[in-house]
Order: C-alpha cells, then sequence, then structure tokens
C-alpha cells in the first residue's frame, strides 16, 4: 500500500472526521427507518452544514447517511411492512411475516447482519477493483440497458405468487403509470388529460408509499388489535452468524447482484433488491416457502442494497458518473469542497479516495453495531398504541412526498396510489411488479429509443451485441422455466 | 352597544395592522426567506451554481435564499411553477437558456417573455470535444468529416434542450443532415458513452467535461459561448473558428409575471454585489463557471438576441415541427 493511502486511511481516523462519520450514520438511519424519508433527502438536507468543513469531514458525514439510509430501511420493513426506502421493498416479503410470528427482534437481526455483510465485503472489493470495474462498465450501451431491463422485467414472473396473470397485469399497471408525464427522448406528454400538474408524472417515492405504506395503514386501521403486534419476544435478538448456515450461495449472489446493478448508472438499489429476492426465490430448494416469513428471502434483499452502495461509488470515483441518485448529490458536494470527481481524482487527491474508501468500510461497522444495539428499541414502537404511531407515519409520508420536489401533486397522488394499494391488495393482486414495471417503463422506453437514434434505425445491435444477446438469453431463461418446472411439476403430480 | 364599539375598535385594530404589513411589502423586502427553484435535481450544474449563491445571501440580501428543487420535463415543470406562483417577490427562478430553446421546441406554450428577467448571475461554456485518439483535431476536422461521411458521426442531444440547438446549428453548418443526432441523458451520461465508442463527438458543459480534457482523455475542440472561456484559454470559441454557433450558457434570475419593479431592482443590486464577491467567484470557478452580472435591461436585450438566434435556427433545422 503507497504511503497517499496510508494518509488517507489516518487522515479518516481523527475525531472530527470519525463524529461526523458515526452522526451521519445515525441519521441516515433515523431517515431511512421513516417511510417517505430516503438516504438522498438526508444528503440534501445536510449538504449546506458541509459548505464550512475539510473535504474528509464532510464526505464521512454524507458516507455516513448514505449507508444509515440504506440500512434503516429495514426497519420499518420488517416492522410495519412499509419499505423506509425503495430498496427494501422486498424486505417486506419475509421479515415482516416473521416479525408478525412473533419474532421481530430475529427479522431485523438478520437484516441487519445481512445489510453488513454485503456492505463490507463490497467495501473491500471496492478499493482493488474499481478502476477496472469502471472501465468494464462503460462497455455498456442503450441495446444492453435495454436488454437489461427486459431481463429485469421478466423477473415479474418469479415474483408472482400463486396467479401469473395478476403478477402479469400489476407489472403493466406499472409500466402504464410511468408512462404518464412527459416520454423520454421528445418530452410529448403523454396521458395527462391537459393538466398542467401531470406533465411531471408520478414520482417513484409517491408510488411506493402510497402502494406500502398508505395501503398499509388504511388495512392496518381497519384490523382490530389496538397494537401492530400483540405479543413480542425482546429477548433473543440478535442471531449470530450461524444464521447463514446453507444460506452462503444465496448471500454471495445477491452481494453481486447489488454490486453490479450498483455500479450500473441510472440503476439503482430499487431495482437490486427485486432482483435479487427473485433470483434466491428461482435458486431455492423451497421456492413456495417465500413471503412466509424466511430467512433466505431476508438476506437476498438487504445484502444486495447494501451492496450497491459500493458499487454506486465507483462509476462516480473513477469516472464523475453518478450511480444513482443519491451519488448525483455527492458530486455536487465534492465539487463544492473544491475535488473534480473524475479520472483526475485517482491521480490527483488519491488519499482523499483512501479516505472514501475507510469511510465507506467504517460506517458499516458503525452502522452494524448501532443498529444490533436499537434492534430492542426498534421493536418497542410494536406495542406502541396504533392510535398514536399510524397518524405520525401518515404525517411522515406526506412531508417526505412534498420534500422530494416541492409540488402538492405528489402529495395527491401519495393518495391515490394509497388507495390502488388497497384496493388491489384486497384482490390478492401482487404489489411488486407494480414497482418493478414503474421503475423499469422508462429505462427500457429510452435506451431503445436512444438506440434505435443512434443505429439509424436498425433493431440488429439488439442481438449482434454480446451482452445485449445474453440478458435477452437471460430473460428468454426466466420465462421459460418457471413454466417448464410447472409443467413437470404438473405431470408429476399427475402421475402420482 | 359597548360589543358592538370593541368589535368595531378591534376591527379598525386589524385593518391598520394590515395596511402596516402591506406597506412593509414593498418597502421592508425581503422579510422571510426566497425560495429559488431549479428545474432540474440536486447535483448538476444548474443546482450547484444556485447553491454557491444561496450560501451568501444572507448577508448581500438580509434573507437567504432557500434553493428548491422542481424537476420534471425537461426544465418546463419548475419553470412553469414560477410562473404560476404570487409576484410577491418570494418564489424566483434560476434558468439558463433552456427557457428560450424549449419554447421553439414546442415543449413549452411559455417563454422568458411572460416572466419578470431580473438579472444575470453566472455563466459558463459548453465546450465541444471527441476523444483523445479520434482523427478529429479541429471543429474544420469534425465538419469535414461529416460531410465526406454523411450519417456517420453521431453527437449527443437532449431534445428541445441547449444541446439539440447546438448540435443542429453544427450540422447546418456542415451542409444539413449529415451528422446522427442521438437523444441522451444529461452530461454524465453522455461522457460515459463518448468514452465507451457510442458517439463520435459531444457537446459537454465544461464544469463536467474539464476533468477528462486536463487529464487528456478528451480533446476540446471549441467552445460554444461567444467569448473564449477563462478556464481554457487555448481553445478556440466556434464563433473564431469560422462558424456562425453562438450558444452562451447564462445562469439567470426570474420573478414571476407582475413582479414589483421596487422588487426586482432590490433583488438585481444584491446580486450585482454578490458577483463582485471573491468568495462567489471562487467557490462558482469549481464549476468552472464565474460570476457575470448584467441588470435586467442588458438582459433583456441579451434575452432578446438569443431569442431571435434560437429562432431563426429553429427554422432552419425544422425543430418543433410535429
Amino acid at each position: 500500500m503507497s504511503e497517499l493511502a496510508l494518509s488517507g486511511i489516518v487522515s479518516t481516523l481523527k475525531f472530527f472526521p470519525l463524529a461526523m462519520l458515526t452522526l451521519g450514520t445515525f441519521s441516515g438511519i433515523v431517515f431511512g427507518a421513516i417511510p417517505g424519508m430516503t438516504a438522498s433527502m438526508g444528503i440534501v438536507l445536510f449538504l449546506p452544514f458541509t459548505f464550512k468543513m475539510d473535504p474528509i469531514s464532510s464526505i464521512a458525514l454524507l458516507i455516513g447517511i448514505f449507508t444509515g439510509g440504506i440500512s434503516g430501511g429495514l426497519v420499518s420493513a420488517t416492522l410495519l411492512r412499509m419499505p423506509g426506502t425503495p430498496s427494501s421493498v422486498t424486505t417486506c416479503f419475509d421479515a415482516y411475516p416473521m416479525a408478525q410470528k412473533g419474532e421481530p427482534g430475529k427479522a431485523l437481526g438478520i437484516g441487519i447482519l445481512s445489510s453488513f455483510v454485503g456492505g463490507i465485503t463490497t467495501a473491500v472489493a471496492l478499493v482493488f477493483i474499481a478502476p477496472p470495474v469502471a472501465s468494464l462498465a462503460i462497455k455498456m450501451g442503450n441495446f444492453e440497458y435495454f436488454s437489461l431491463g427486459v431481463f429485469a422485467l421478466s423477473i415479474v414472473i418469479a415474483l408472482s405468487k400463486g396467479s401469473m396473470v395478476k403478477g402479469l397485469i400489476s407489472g403493466g399497471l406499472g409500466l402504464l403509470f410511468a408512462m404518464i408525464g412527459s416520454a423520454p427522448v421528445d418530452m410529448a406528454p403523454r396521458f395527462t388529460f391537459g393538466m398542467n400538474s401531470m406533465v411531471g408524472g408520478f414520482d417513484l417515492l409517491s408510488v411506493l408509499i402510497g402502494l406500502f405504506a398508505v395501503s398499509q395503514i388504511i388495512s392496518d386501521v381497519a384490523s382490530e388489535f389496538g397494537v401492530l403486534v400483540p405479543k413480542v419476544d425482546t429477548k433473543k435478538v440478535f442471531p449470530g452468524f450461524s444464521v447463514f448456515r446453507g444460506e452462503k450461495m444465496n448471500l454471495i449472489r445477491s452481494t453481486l447482484i447489488g454490486f453490479f446493478i450498483g455500479i450500473l448508472p441510472g440503476i439503482g438499489g430499487a431495482t437490486a433488491n427485486v432482483i435479487a429476492y427473485a433470483e434466491a426465490k428461482t435458486h431455492s430448494k423451497t421456492p413456495e416457502l417465500f413471503g412466509t416469513g424466511i430467512k433466505s428471502g431476508i438476506i437476498a434483499s438487504e445484502s444486495s442494497n447494501n451492496a450497491t452502495i459500493a458499487g454506486a461509488l465507483i462509476p462516480m470515483l473513477t469516472m464523475g458518473i453518478p450511480g444513482d441518485a443519491v451519488t448525483a448529490v455527492l458530486i455536487g458536494g465534492l465539487m463544492i469542497q473544491g475535488l473534480q470527481p473524475g479520472p483526475l481524482l485517482f491521480k490527483a487527491n488519491a488519499d482523499f479516495v483512501y479516505s472514501v474508501f475507510t469511510s465507506v468500510f467504517l460506517a458499516n461497522w458503525i452502522m452494524f453495531a448501532m443498529m444490533i444495539f436499537g434492534i430492542r428499541f426498534f421493536i418497542k414502537t410494536l406495542s406502541i398504541r396504533k392510535t398514536y404511531i399510524l397518524p405520525l407515519i401518515v404525517l411522515m409520508c406526506i412531508v417526505g412526498s412534498f420534500a422530494l420536489n416541492n409540488r402538492m401533486f405528489d402529495v395527491w397522488s401519495l393518495f391515490f396510489f394509497g388507495l390502488i394499494g388497497y384496493v388491489l391488495e384486497k384482490a390478492s393482486f401482487p404489489l411488486t411488479p407494480i414497482i418493478l414495471g414503474f421503475v423499469l417503463e422508462s429505462l427500457i422506453e429510452t435506451n431503445l429509443r436512444q438506440g434505435i437514434m443512434s443505429s439509424s434505425g436498425s433493431f440488429l445491435p439488439l442481438v449482434s451485441r454480446p451482452v445485449s444477446l445474453l440478458f435477452l438469453l437471460l430473460a428468454a431463461g426466466s420465462i421459460v422455466l418457471p413454466l417448464l418446472r410447472q409443467f413437470y411439476g404438473r405431470r408429476e403430480a399427475f402421475q402420482k | 352597544m359597548r360589543k358592538l364599539l370593541s368589535v368595531a375598535l378591534v376591527f379598525v385594530a386589524i385593518l391598520g395592522l394590515l395596511s402596516a404589513t402591506m406597506a412593509l411589502g414593498a418597502e421592508d423586502y425581503p422579510s422571510k426567506p426566497i425560495k429559488l427553484v431549479v428545474t432540474y435535481k440536486p447535483g448538476g450544474g444548474n443546482d450547484s451554481t444556485a447553491r454557491v449563491f444561496s450560501k451568501y445571501a444572507q448577508e448581500f440580501l438580509g434573507e437567504p435564499l432557500i434553493v428548491t428543487n422542481i424537476d420534471g420535463a425537461g426544465g418546463v415543470v419548475g419553470a412553469r411553477n414560477v410562473l404560476e406562483s404570487k409576484p410577491d417577490g418570494y418564489t424566483l427562478l434560476w434558468m439558463h437558456e433552456a427557457l428560450i430553446t424549449g419554447h421553439y421546441a414546442g415543449m413549452q406554450n411559455f417563454t422568458w417573455k411572460d416572466l419578470t428577467p431580473i438579472c444575470q448571475a453566472a455563466s459558463t461554456s459548453d465546450v465541444i470535444v471527441v476523444k483523445a485518439d479520434s482523427p478529429i483535431k479541429s471543429v474544420s476536422d469534425l465538419i469535414a468529416m461529416a460531410k465526406v461521411n454523411p450519417k456517420k458521426i453521431r453527437m449527443p442531444i437532449n431534445i428541445g434542450a441547449t444541446t439539440h440547438f447546438e448540435a443542429a446549428a453544427i450540422d447546418v453548418a456542415s451542409g444539413g443532415g449529415n451528422l446522427v443526432l442521438v437523444s441522451s441523458g444529461g452530461g454524465a451520461d453522455r461522457i460515459q458513452k463518448l468514452l465507451g465508442g457510442f458517439y463520435e463527438a459531444a457537446s459537454l458543459n465544461l464544469a463536467t467535461a474539464l476533468g477528462y480534457i486536463k487529464d487528456g482523455q478528451f480533446r476540446a475542440l471549441a467552445v460554444t459561448s461567444p467569448k473564449r472561456s477563462p478556464f481554457l484559454p487555448n481553445v478556440p470559441t466556434m464563433l473564431e473558428s469560422g462558424y456562425k454557433v453562438k450558444k452562451p450558457y447564462t445562469l439567470n434570475v426570474y420573478g414571476p409575471p407582475n413582479l414589483p419593479q421596487a422588487m426586482a431592482v432590490k433583488l438585481s443590486q444584491a446580486f450585482e454585489k454578490m458577483c463582485k464577491d471573491t468568495r462567489v467567484k471562487a467557490d462558482l470557478a469549481k464549476f468552472a463557471s464565474a460570476p457575470s452580472y448584467l441588470n435586467t435591461d442588458q438582459l433583456v436585450s441579451l434575452l432578446q438576441e438569443e431569442d431571435q438566434i434560437f429562432g431563426n435556427l429553429a427554422k432552419v433545422a425544422g425543430i418543433g415541427k410535429k
């Protein structure tokens, strides 16, 4: 290790940067845990405070919020079945049922451990493979992104519990909602019904917390108990690393998926956790148990979303290209400090780059310690009367969706999606395909249209470019395999 | 009777208070924080330069400028938000030339004339770049190449935005219809795809491109501003290179329609002082931008000139025809 690397590491290990890192991680967890508040909101709010700090302390603060924010999302996902951030949608599926069975501490513990493993392994990987990986990522063009989007969308099939038709309808609804507003590429207004406020379209966060949080609140209000979970075991909370027994492949696969998706600019944790969950289910020996509260589901979701953090930092540090909304704000923050993220950063400020690596590494440890310590406090919220806790969450959802883009329109759409979510849930339509369709629509449409513009109208690159072809084949596989399995499964059952 | 009298007294008192606060409105403006609407997500060049002024505003204006991001439809949603706000001086718009180009591209049914122009605060430039290993060494090379190999040179644009007009101007200079204009995302997306070999040339904002130019990965062919950039003094302008491409990149402050002139003057004066401050200059330089104050009259005449240029270009290049 070079002298610069050492001086970078040492400069983070001082009182003020460490204090900022701790403060950031704590605030991040709070932001992440509150439905409607996200890591990027936390970073925007804290950004002005960093103007007067030295670069190392300010990046420590922001990295802390980033890590804490992504991790905190699992708390509300587990306890309330409301994803605190878009990155923890699939955490709800198994962590919430487990909590409902009276083991909220265990569910949280597994989520925290998985977050930690996903975050810490990729933080180490970041140090060694950042530049070579970044140069591979830029070889991905429009056609590759399109095919990746199609592959991700094909996962809807694996996510559909029970009725595949209902899953496909949900996915279609998601695509449709995403089409409302200005079209990508030519900005033509679509489905706006002549209303100016519709031109901006719906925002992911309003759709997400509407569908998951508001609809859940409606059904919580309608249910009988005065508290969310009547009986809670507050003793055995830390599960220990033994929970990973038999889950090694799942853990490695999910972490790699998160890391890879994080590296690709424009696709973030919202997609990563869904893909990781669906892949875990597809490769599981007991796919039918997913969604009933098994640890595999929590591990897949939480290890993958924390792995996106290190992934998203790679294009930011090496090329100045934001991997997601959070890193876009981070780049602005670094530039105010007089640092230009991009190819020069490694040459001109190598010590700074190593202090970023150190911050990511330490933030994961701090997050881990704080959240394990916090479990017993988190689960106390379950025994607070619903009449106190639910109005507070509604308030946070409203503030969060307004703060996002400073428009009342997003608040109205929050309630609109709350009603839609409640109705669909009652009719037993799965909600995650809606989110997946909503996230992927613009990725798929934009890249196809841009790709065809650059190839002067030819569709051939879709299959002539190897990476694109690979993703299309994977997509075909993920549609055909479950059908075959179903077919053979039926035949076996018939023969018996 | 006594009751009636006391009610009347309260009424008079309220009226008095109201008129007092109304008088406050003009003279003691600003008396609360001012919202400065940036029409893009946090993190880009527009947002970052706005935040530089926001950092020092309290000192020069007496009240803070709060950067408020309202993103959507390429800037139209945020601009419309200001257009439809009350002209009380507490909602302002921070916007560059997209306000004009978006109008000619048919993306928005309003233009800068519908708002109240207040002043210009900062300016930067776009720069035309190619990858360092490209055979293209100058703008003339680029245009010659496009003429010899029509439909082979790909350049990224955002339809209806300033980049579209810029690339169209280069295309018109090469005879028209020779370049392949490909819709793209923002600057980061363009850099990534230029590096990956998906475009032959690109127009990038100076702030994002500078690191790559200095690192030797990109070659700068020309800047599109009317004058050379202080950050790239050796790179010629498009005008110098002999092409009628003039696309300034200026960040201007607008108010809602019918903003009282007294307020506009106060704001303009505060921005003038900020533009002279050395700290503002140093902070803007981090984003390859410079303070470039213009008062309301100067700004209006600049906007009229730009309006004509973009209007003509839209006609020649066929932009905005459906």
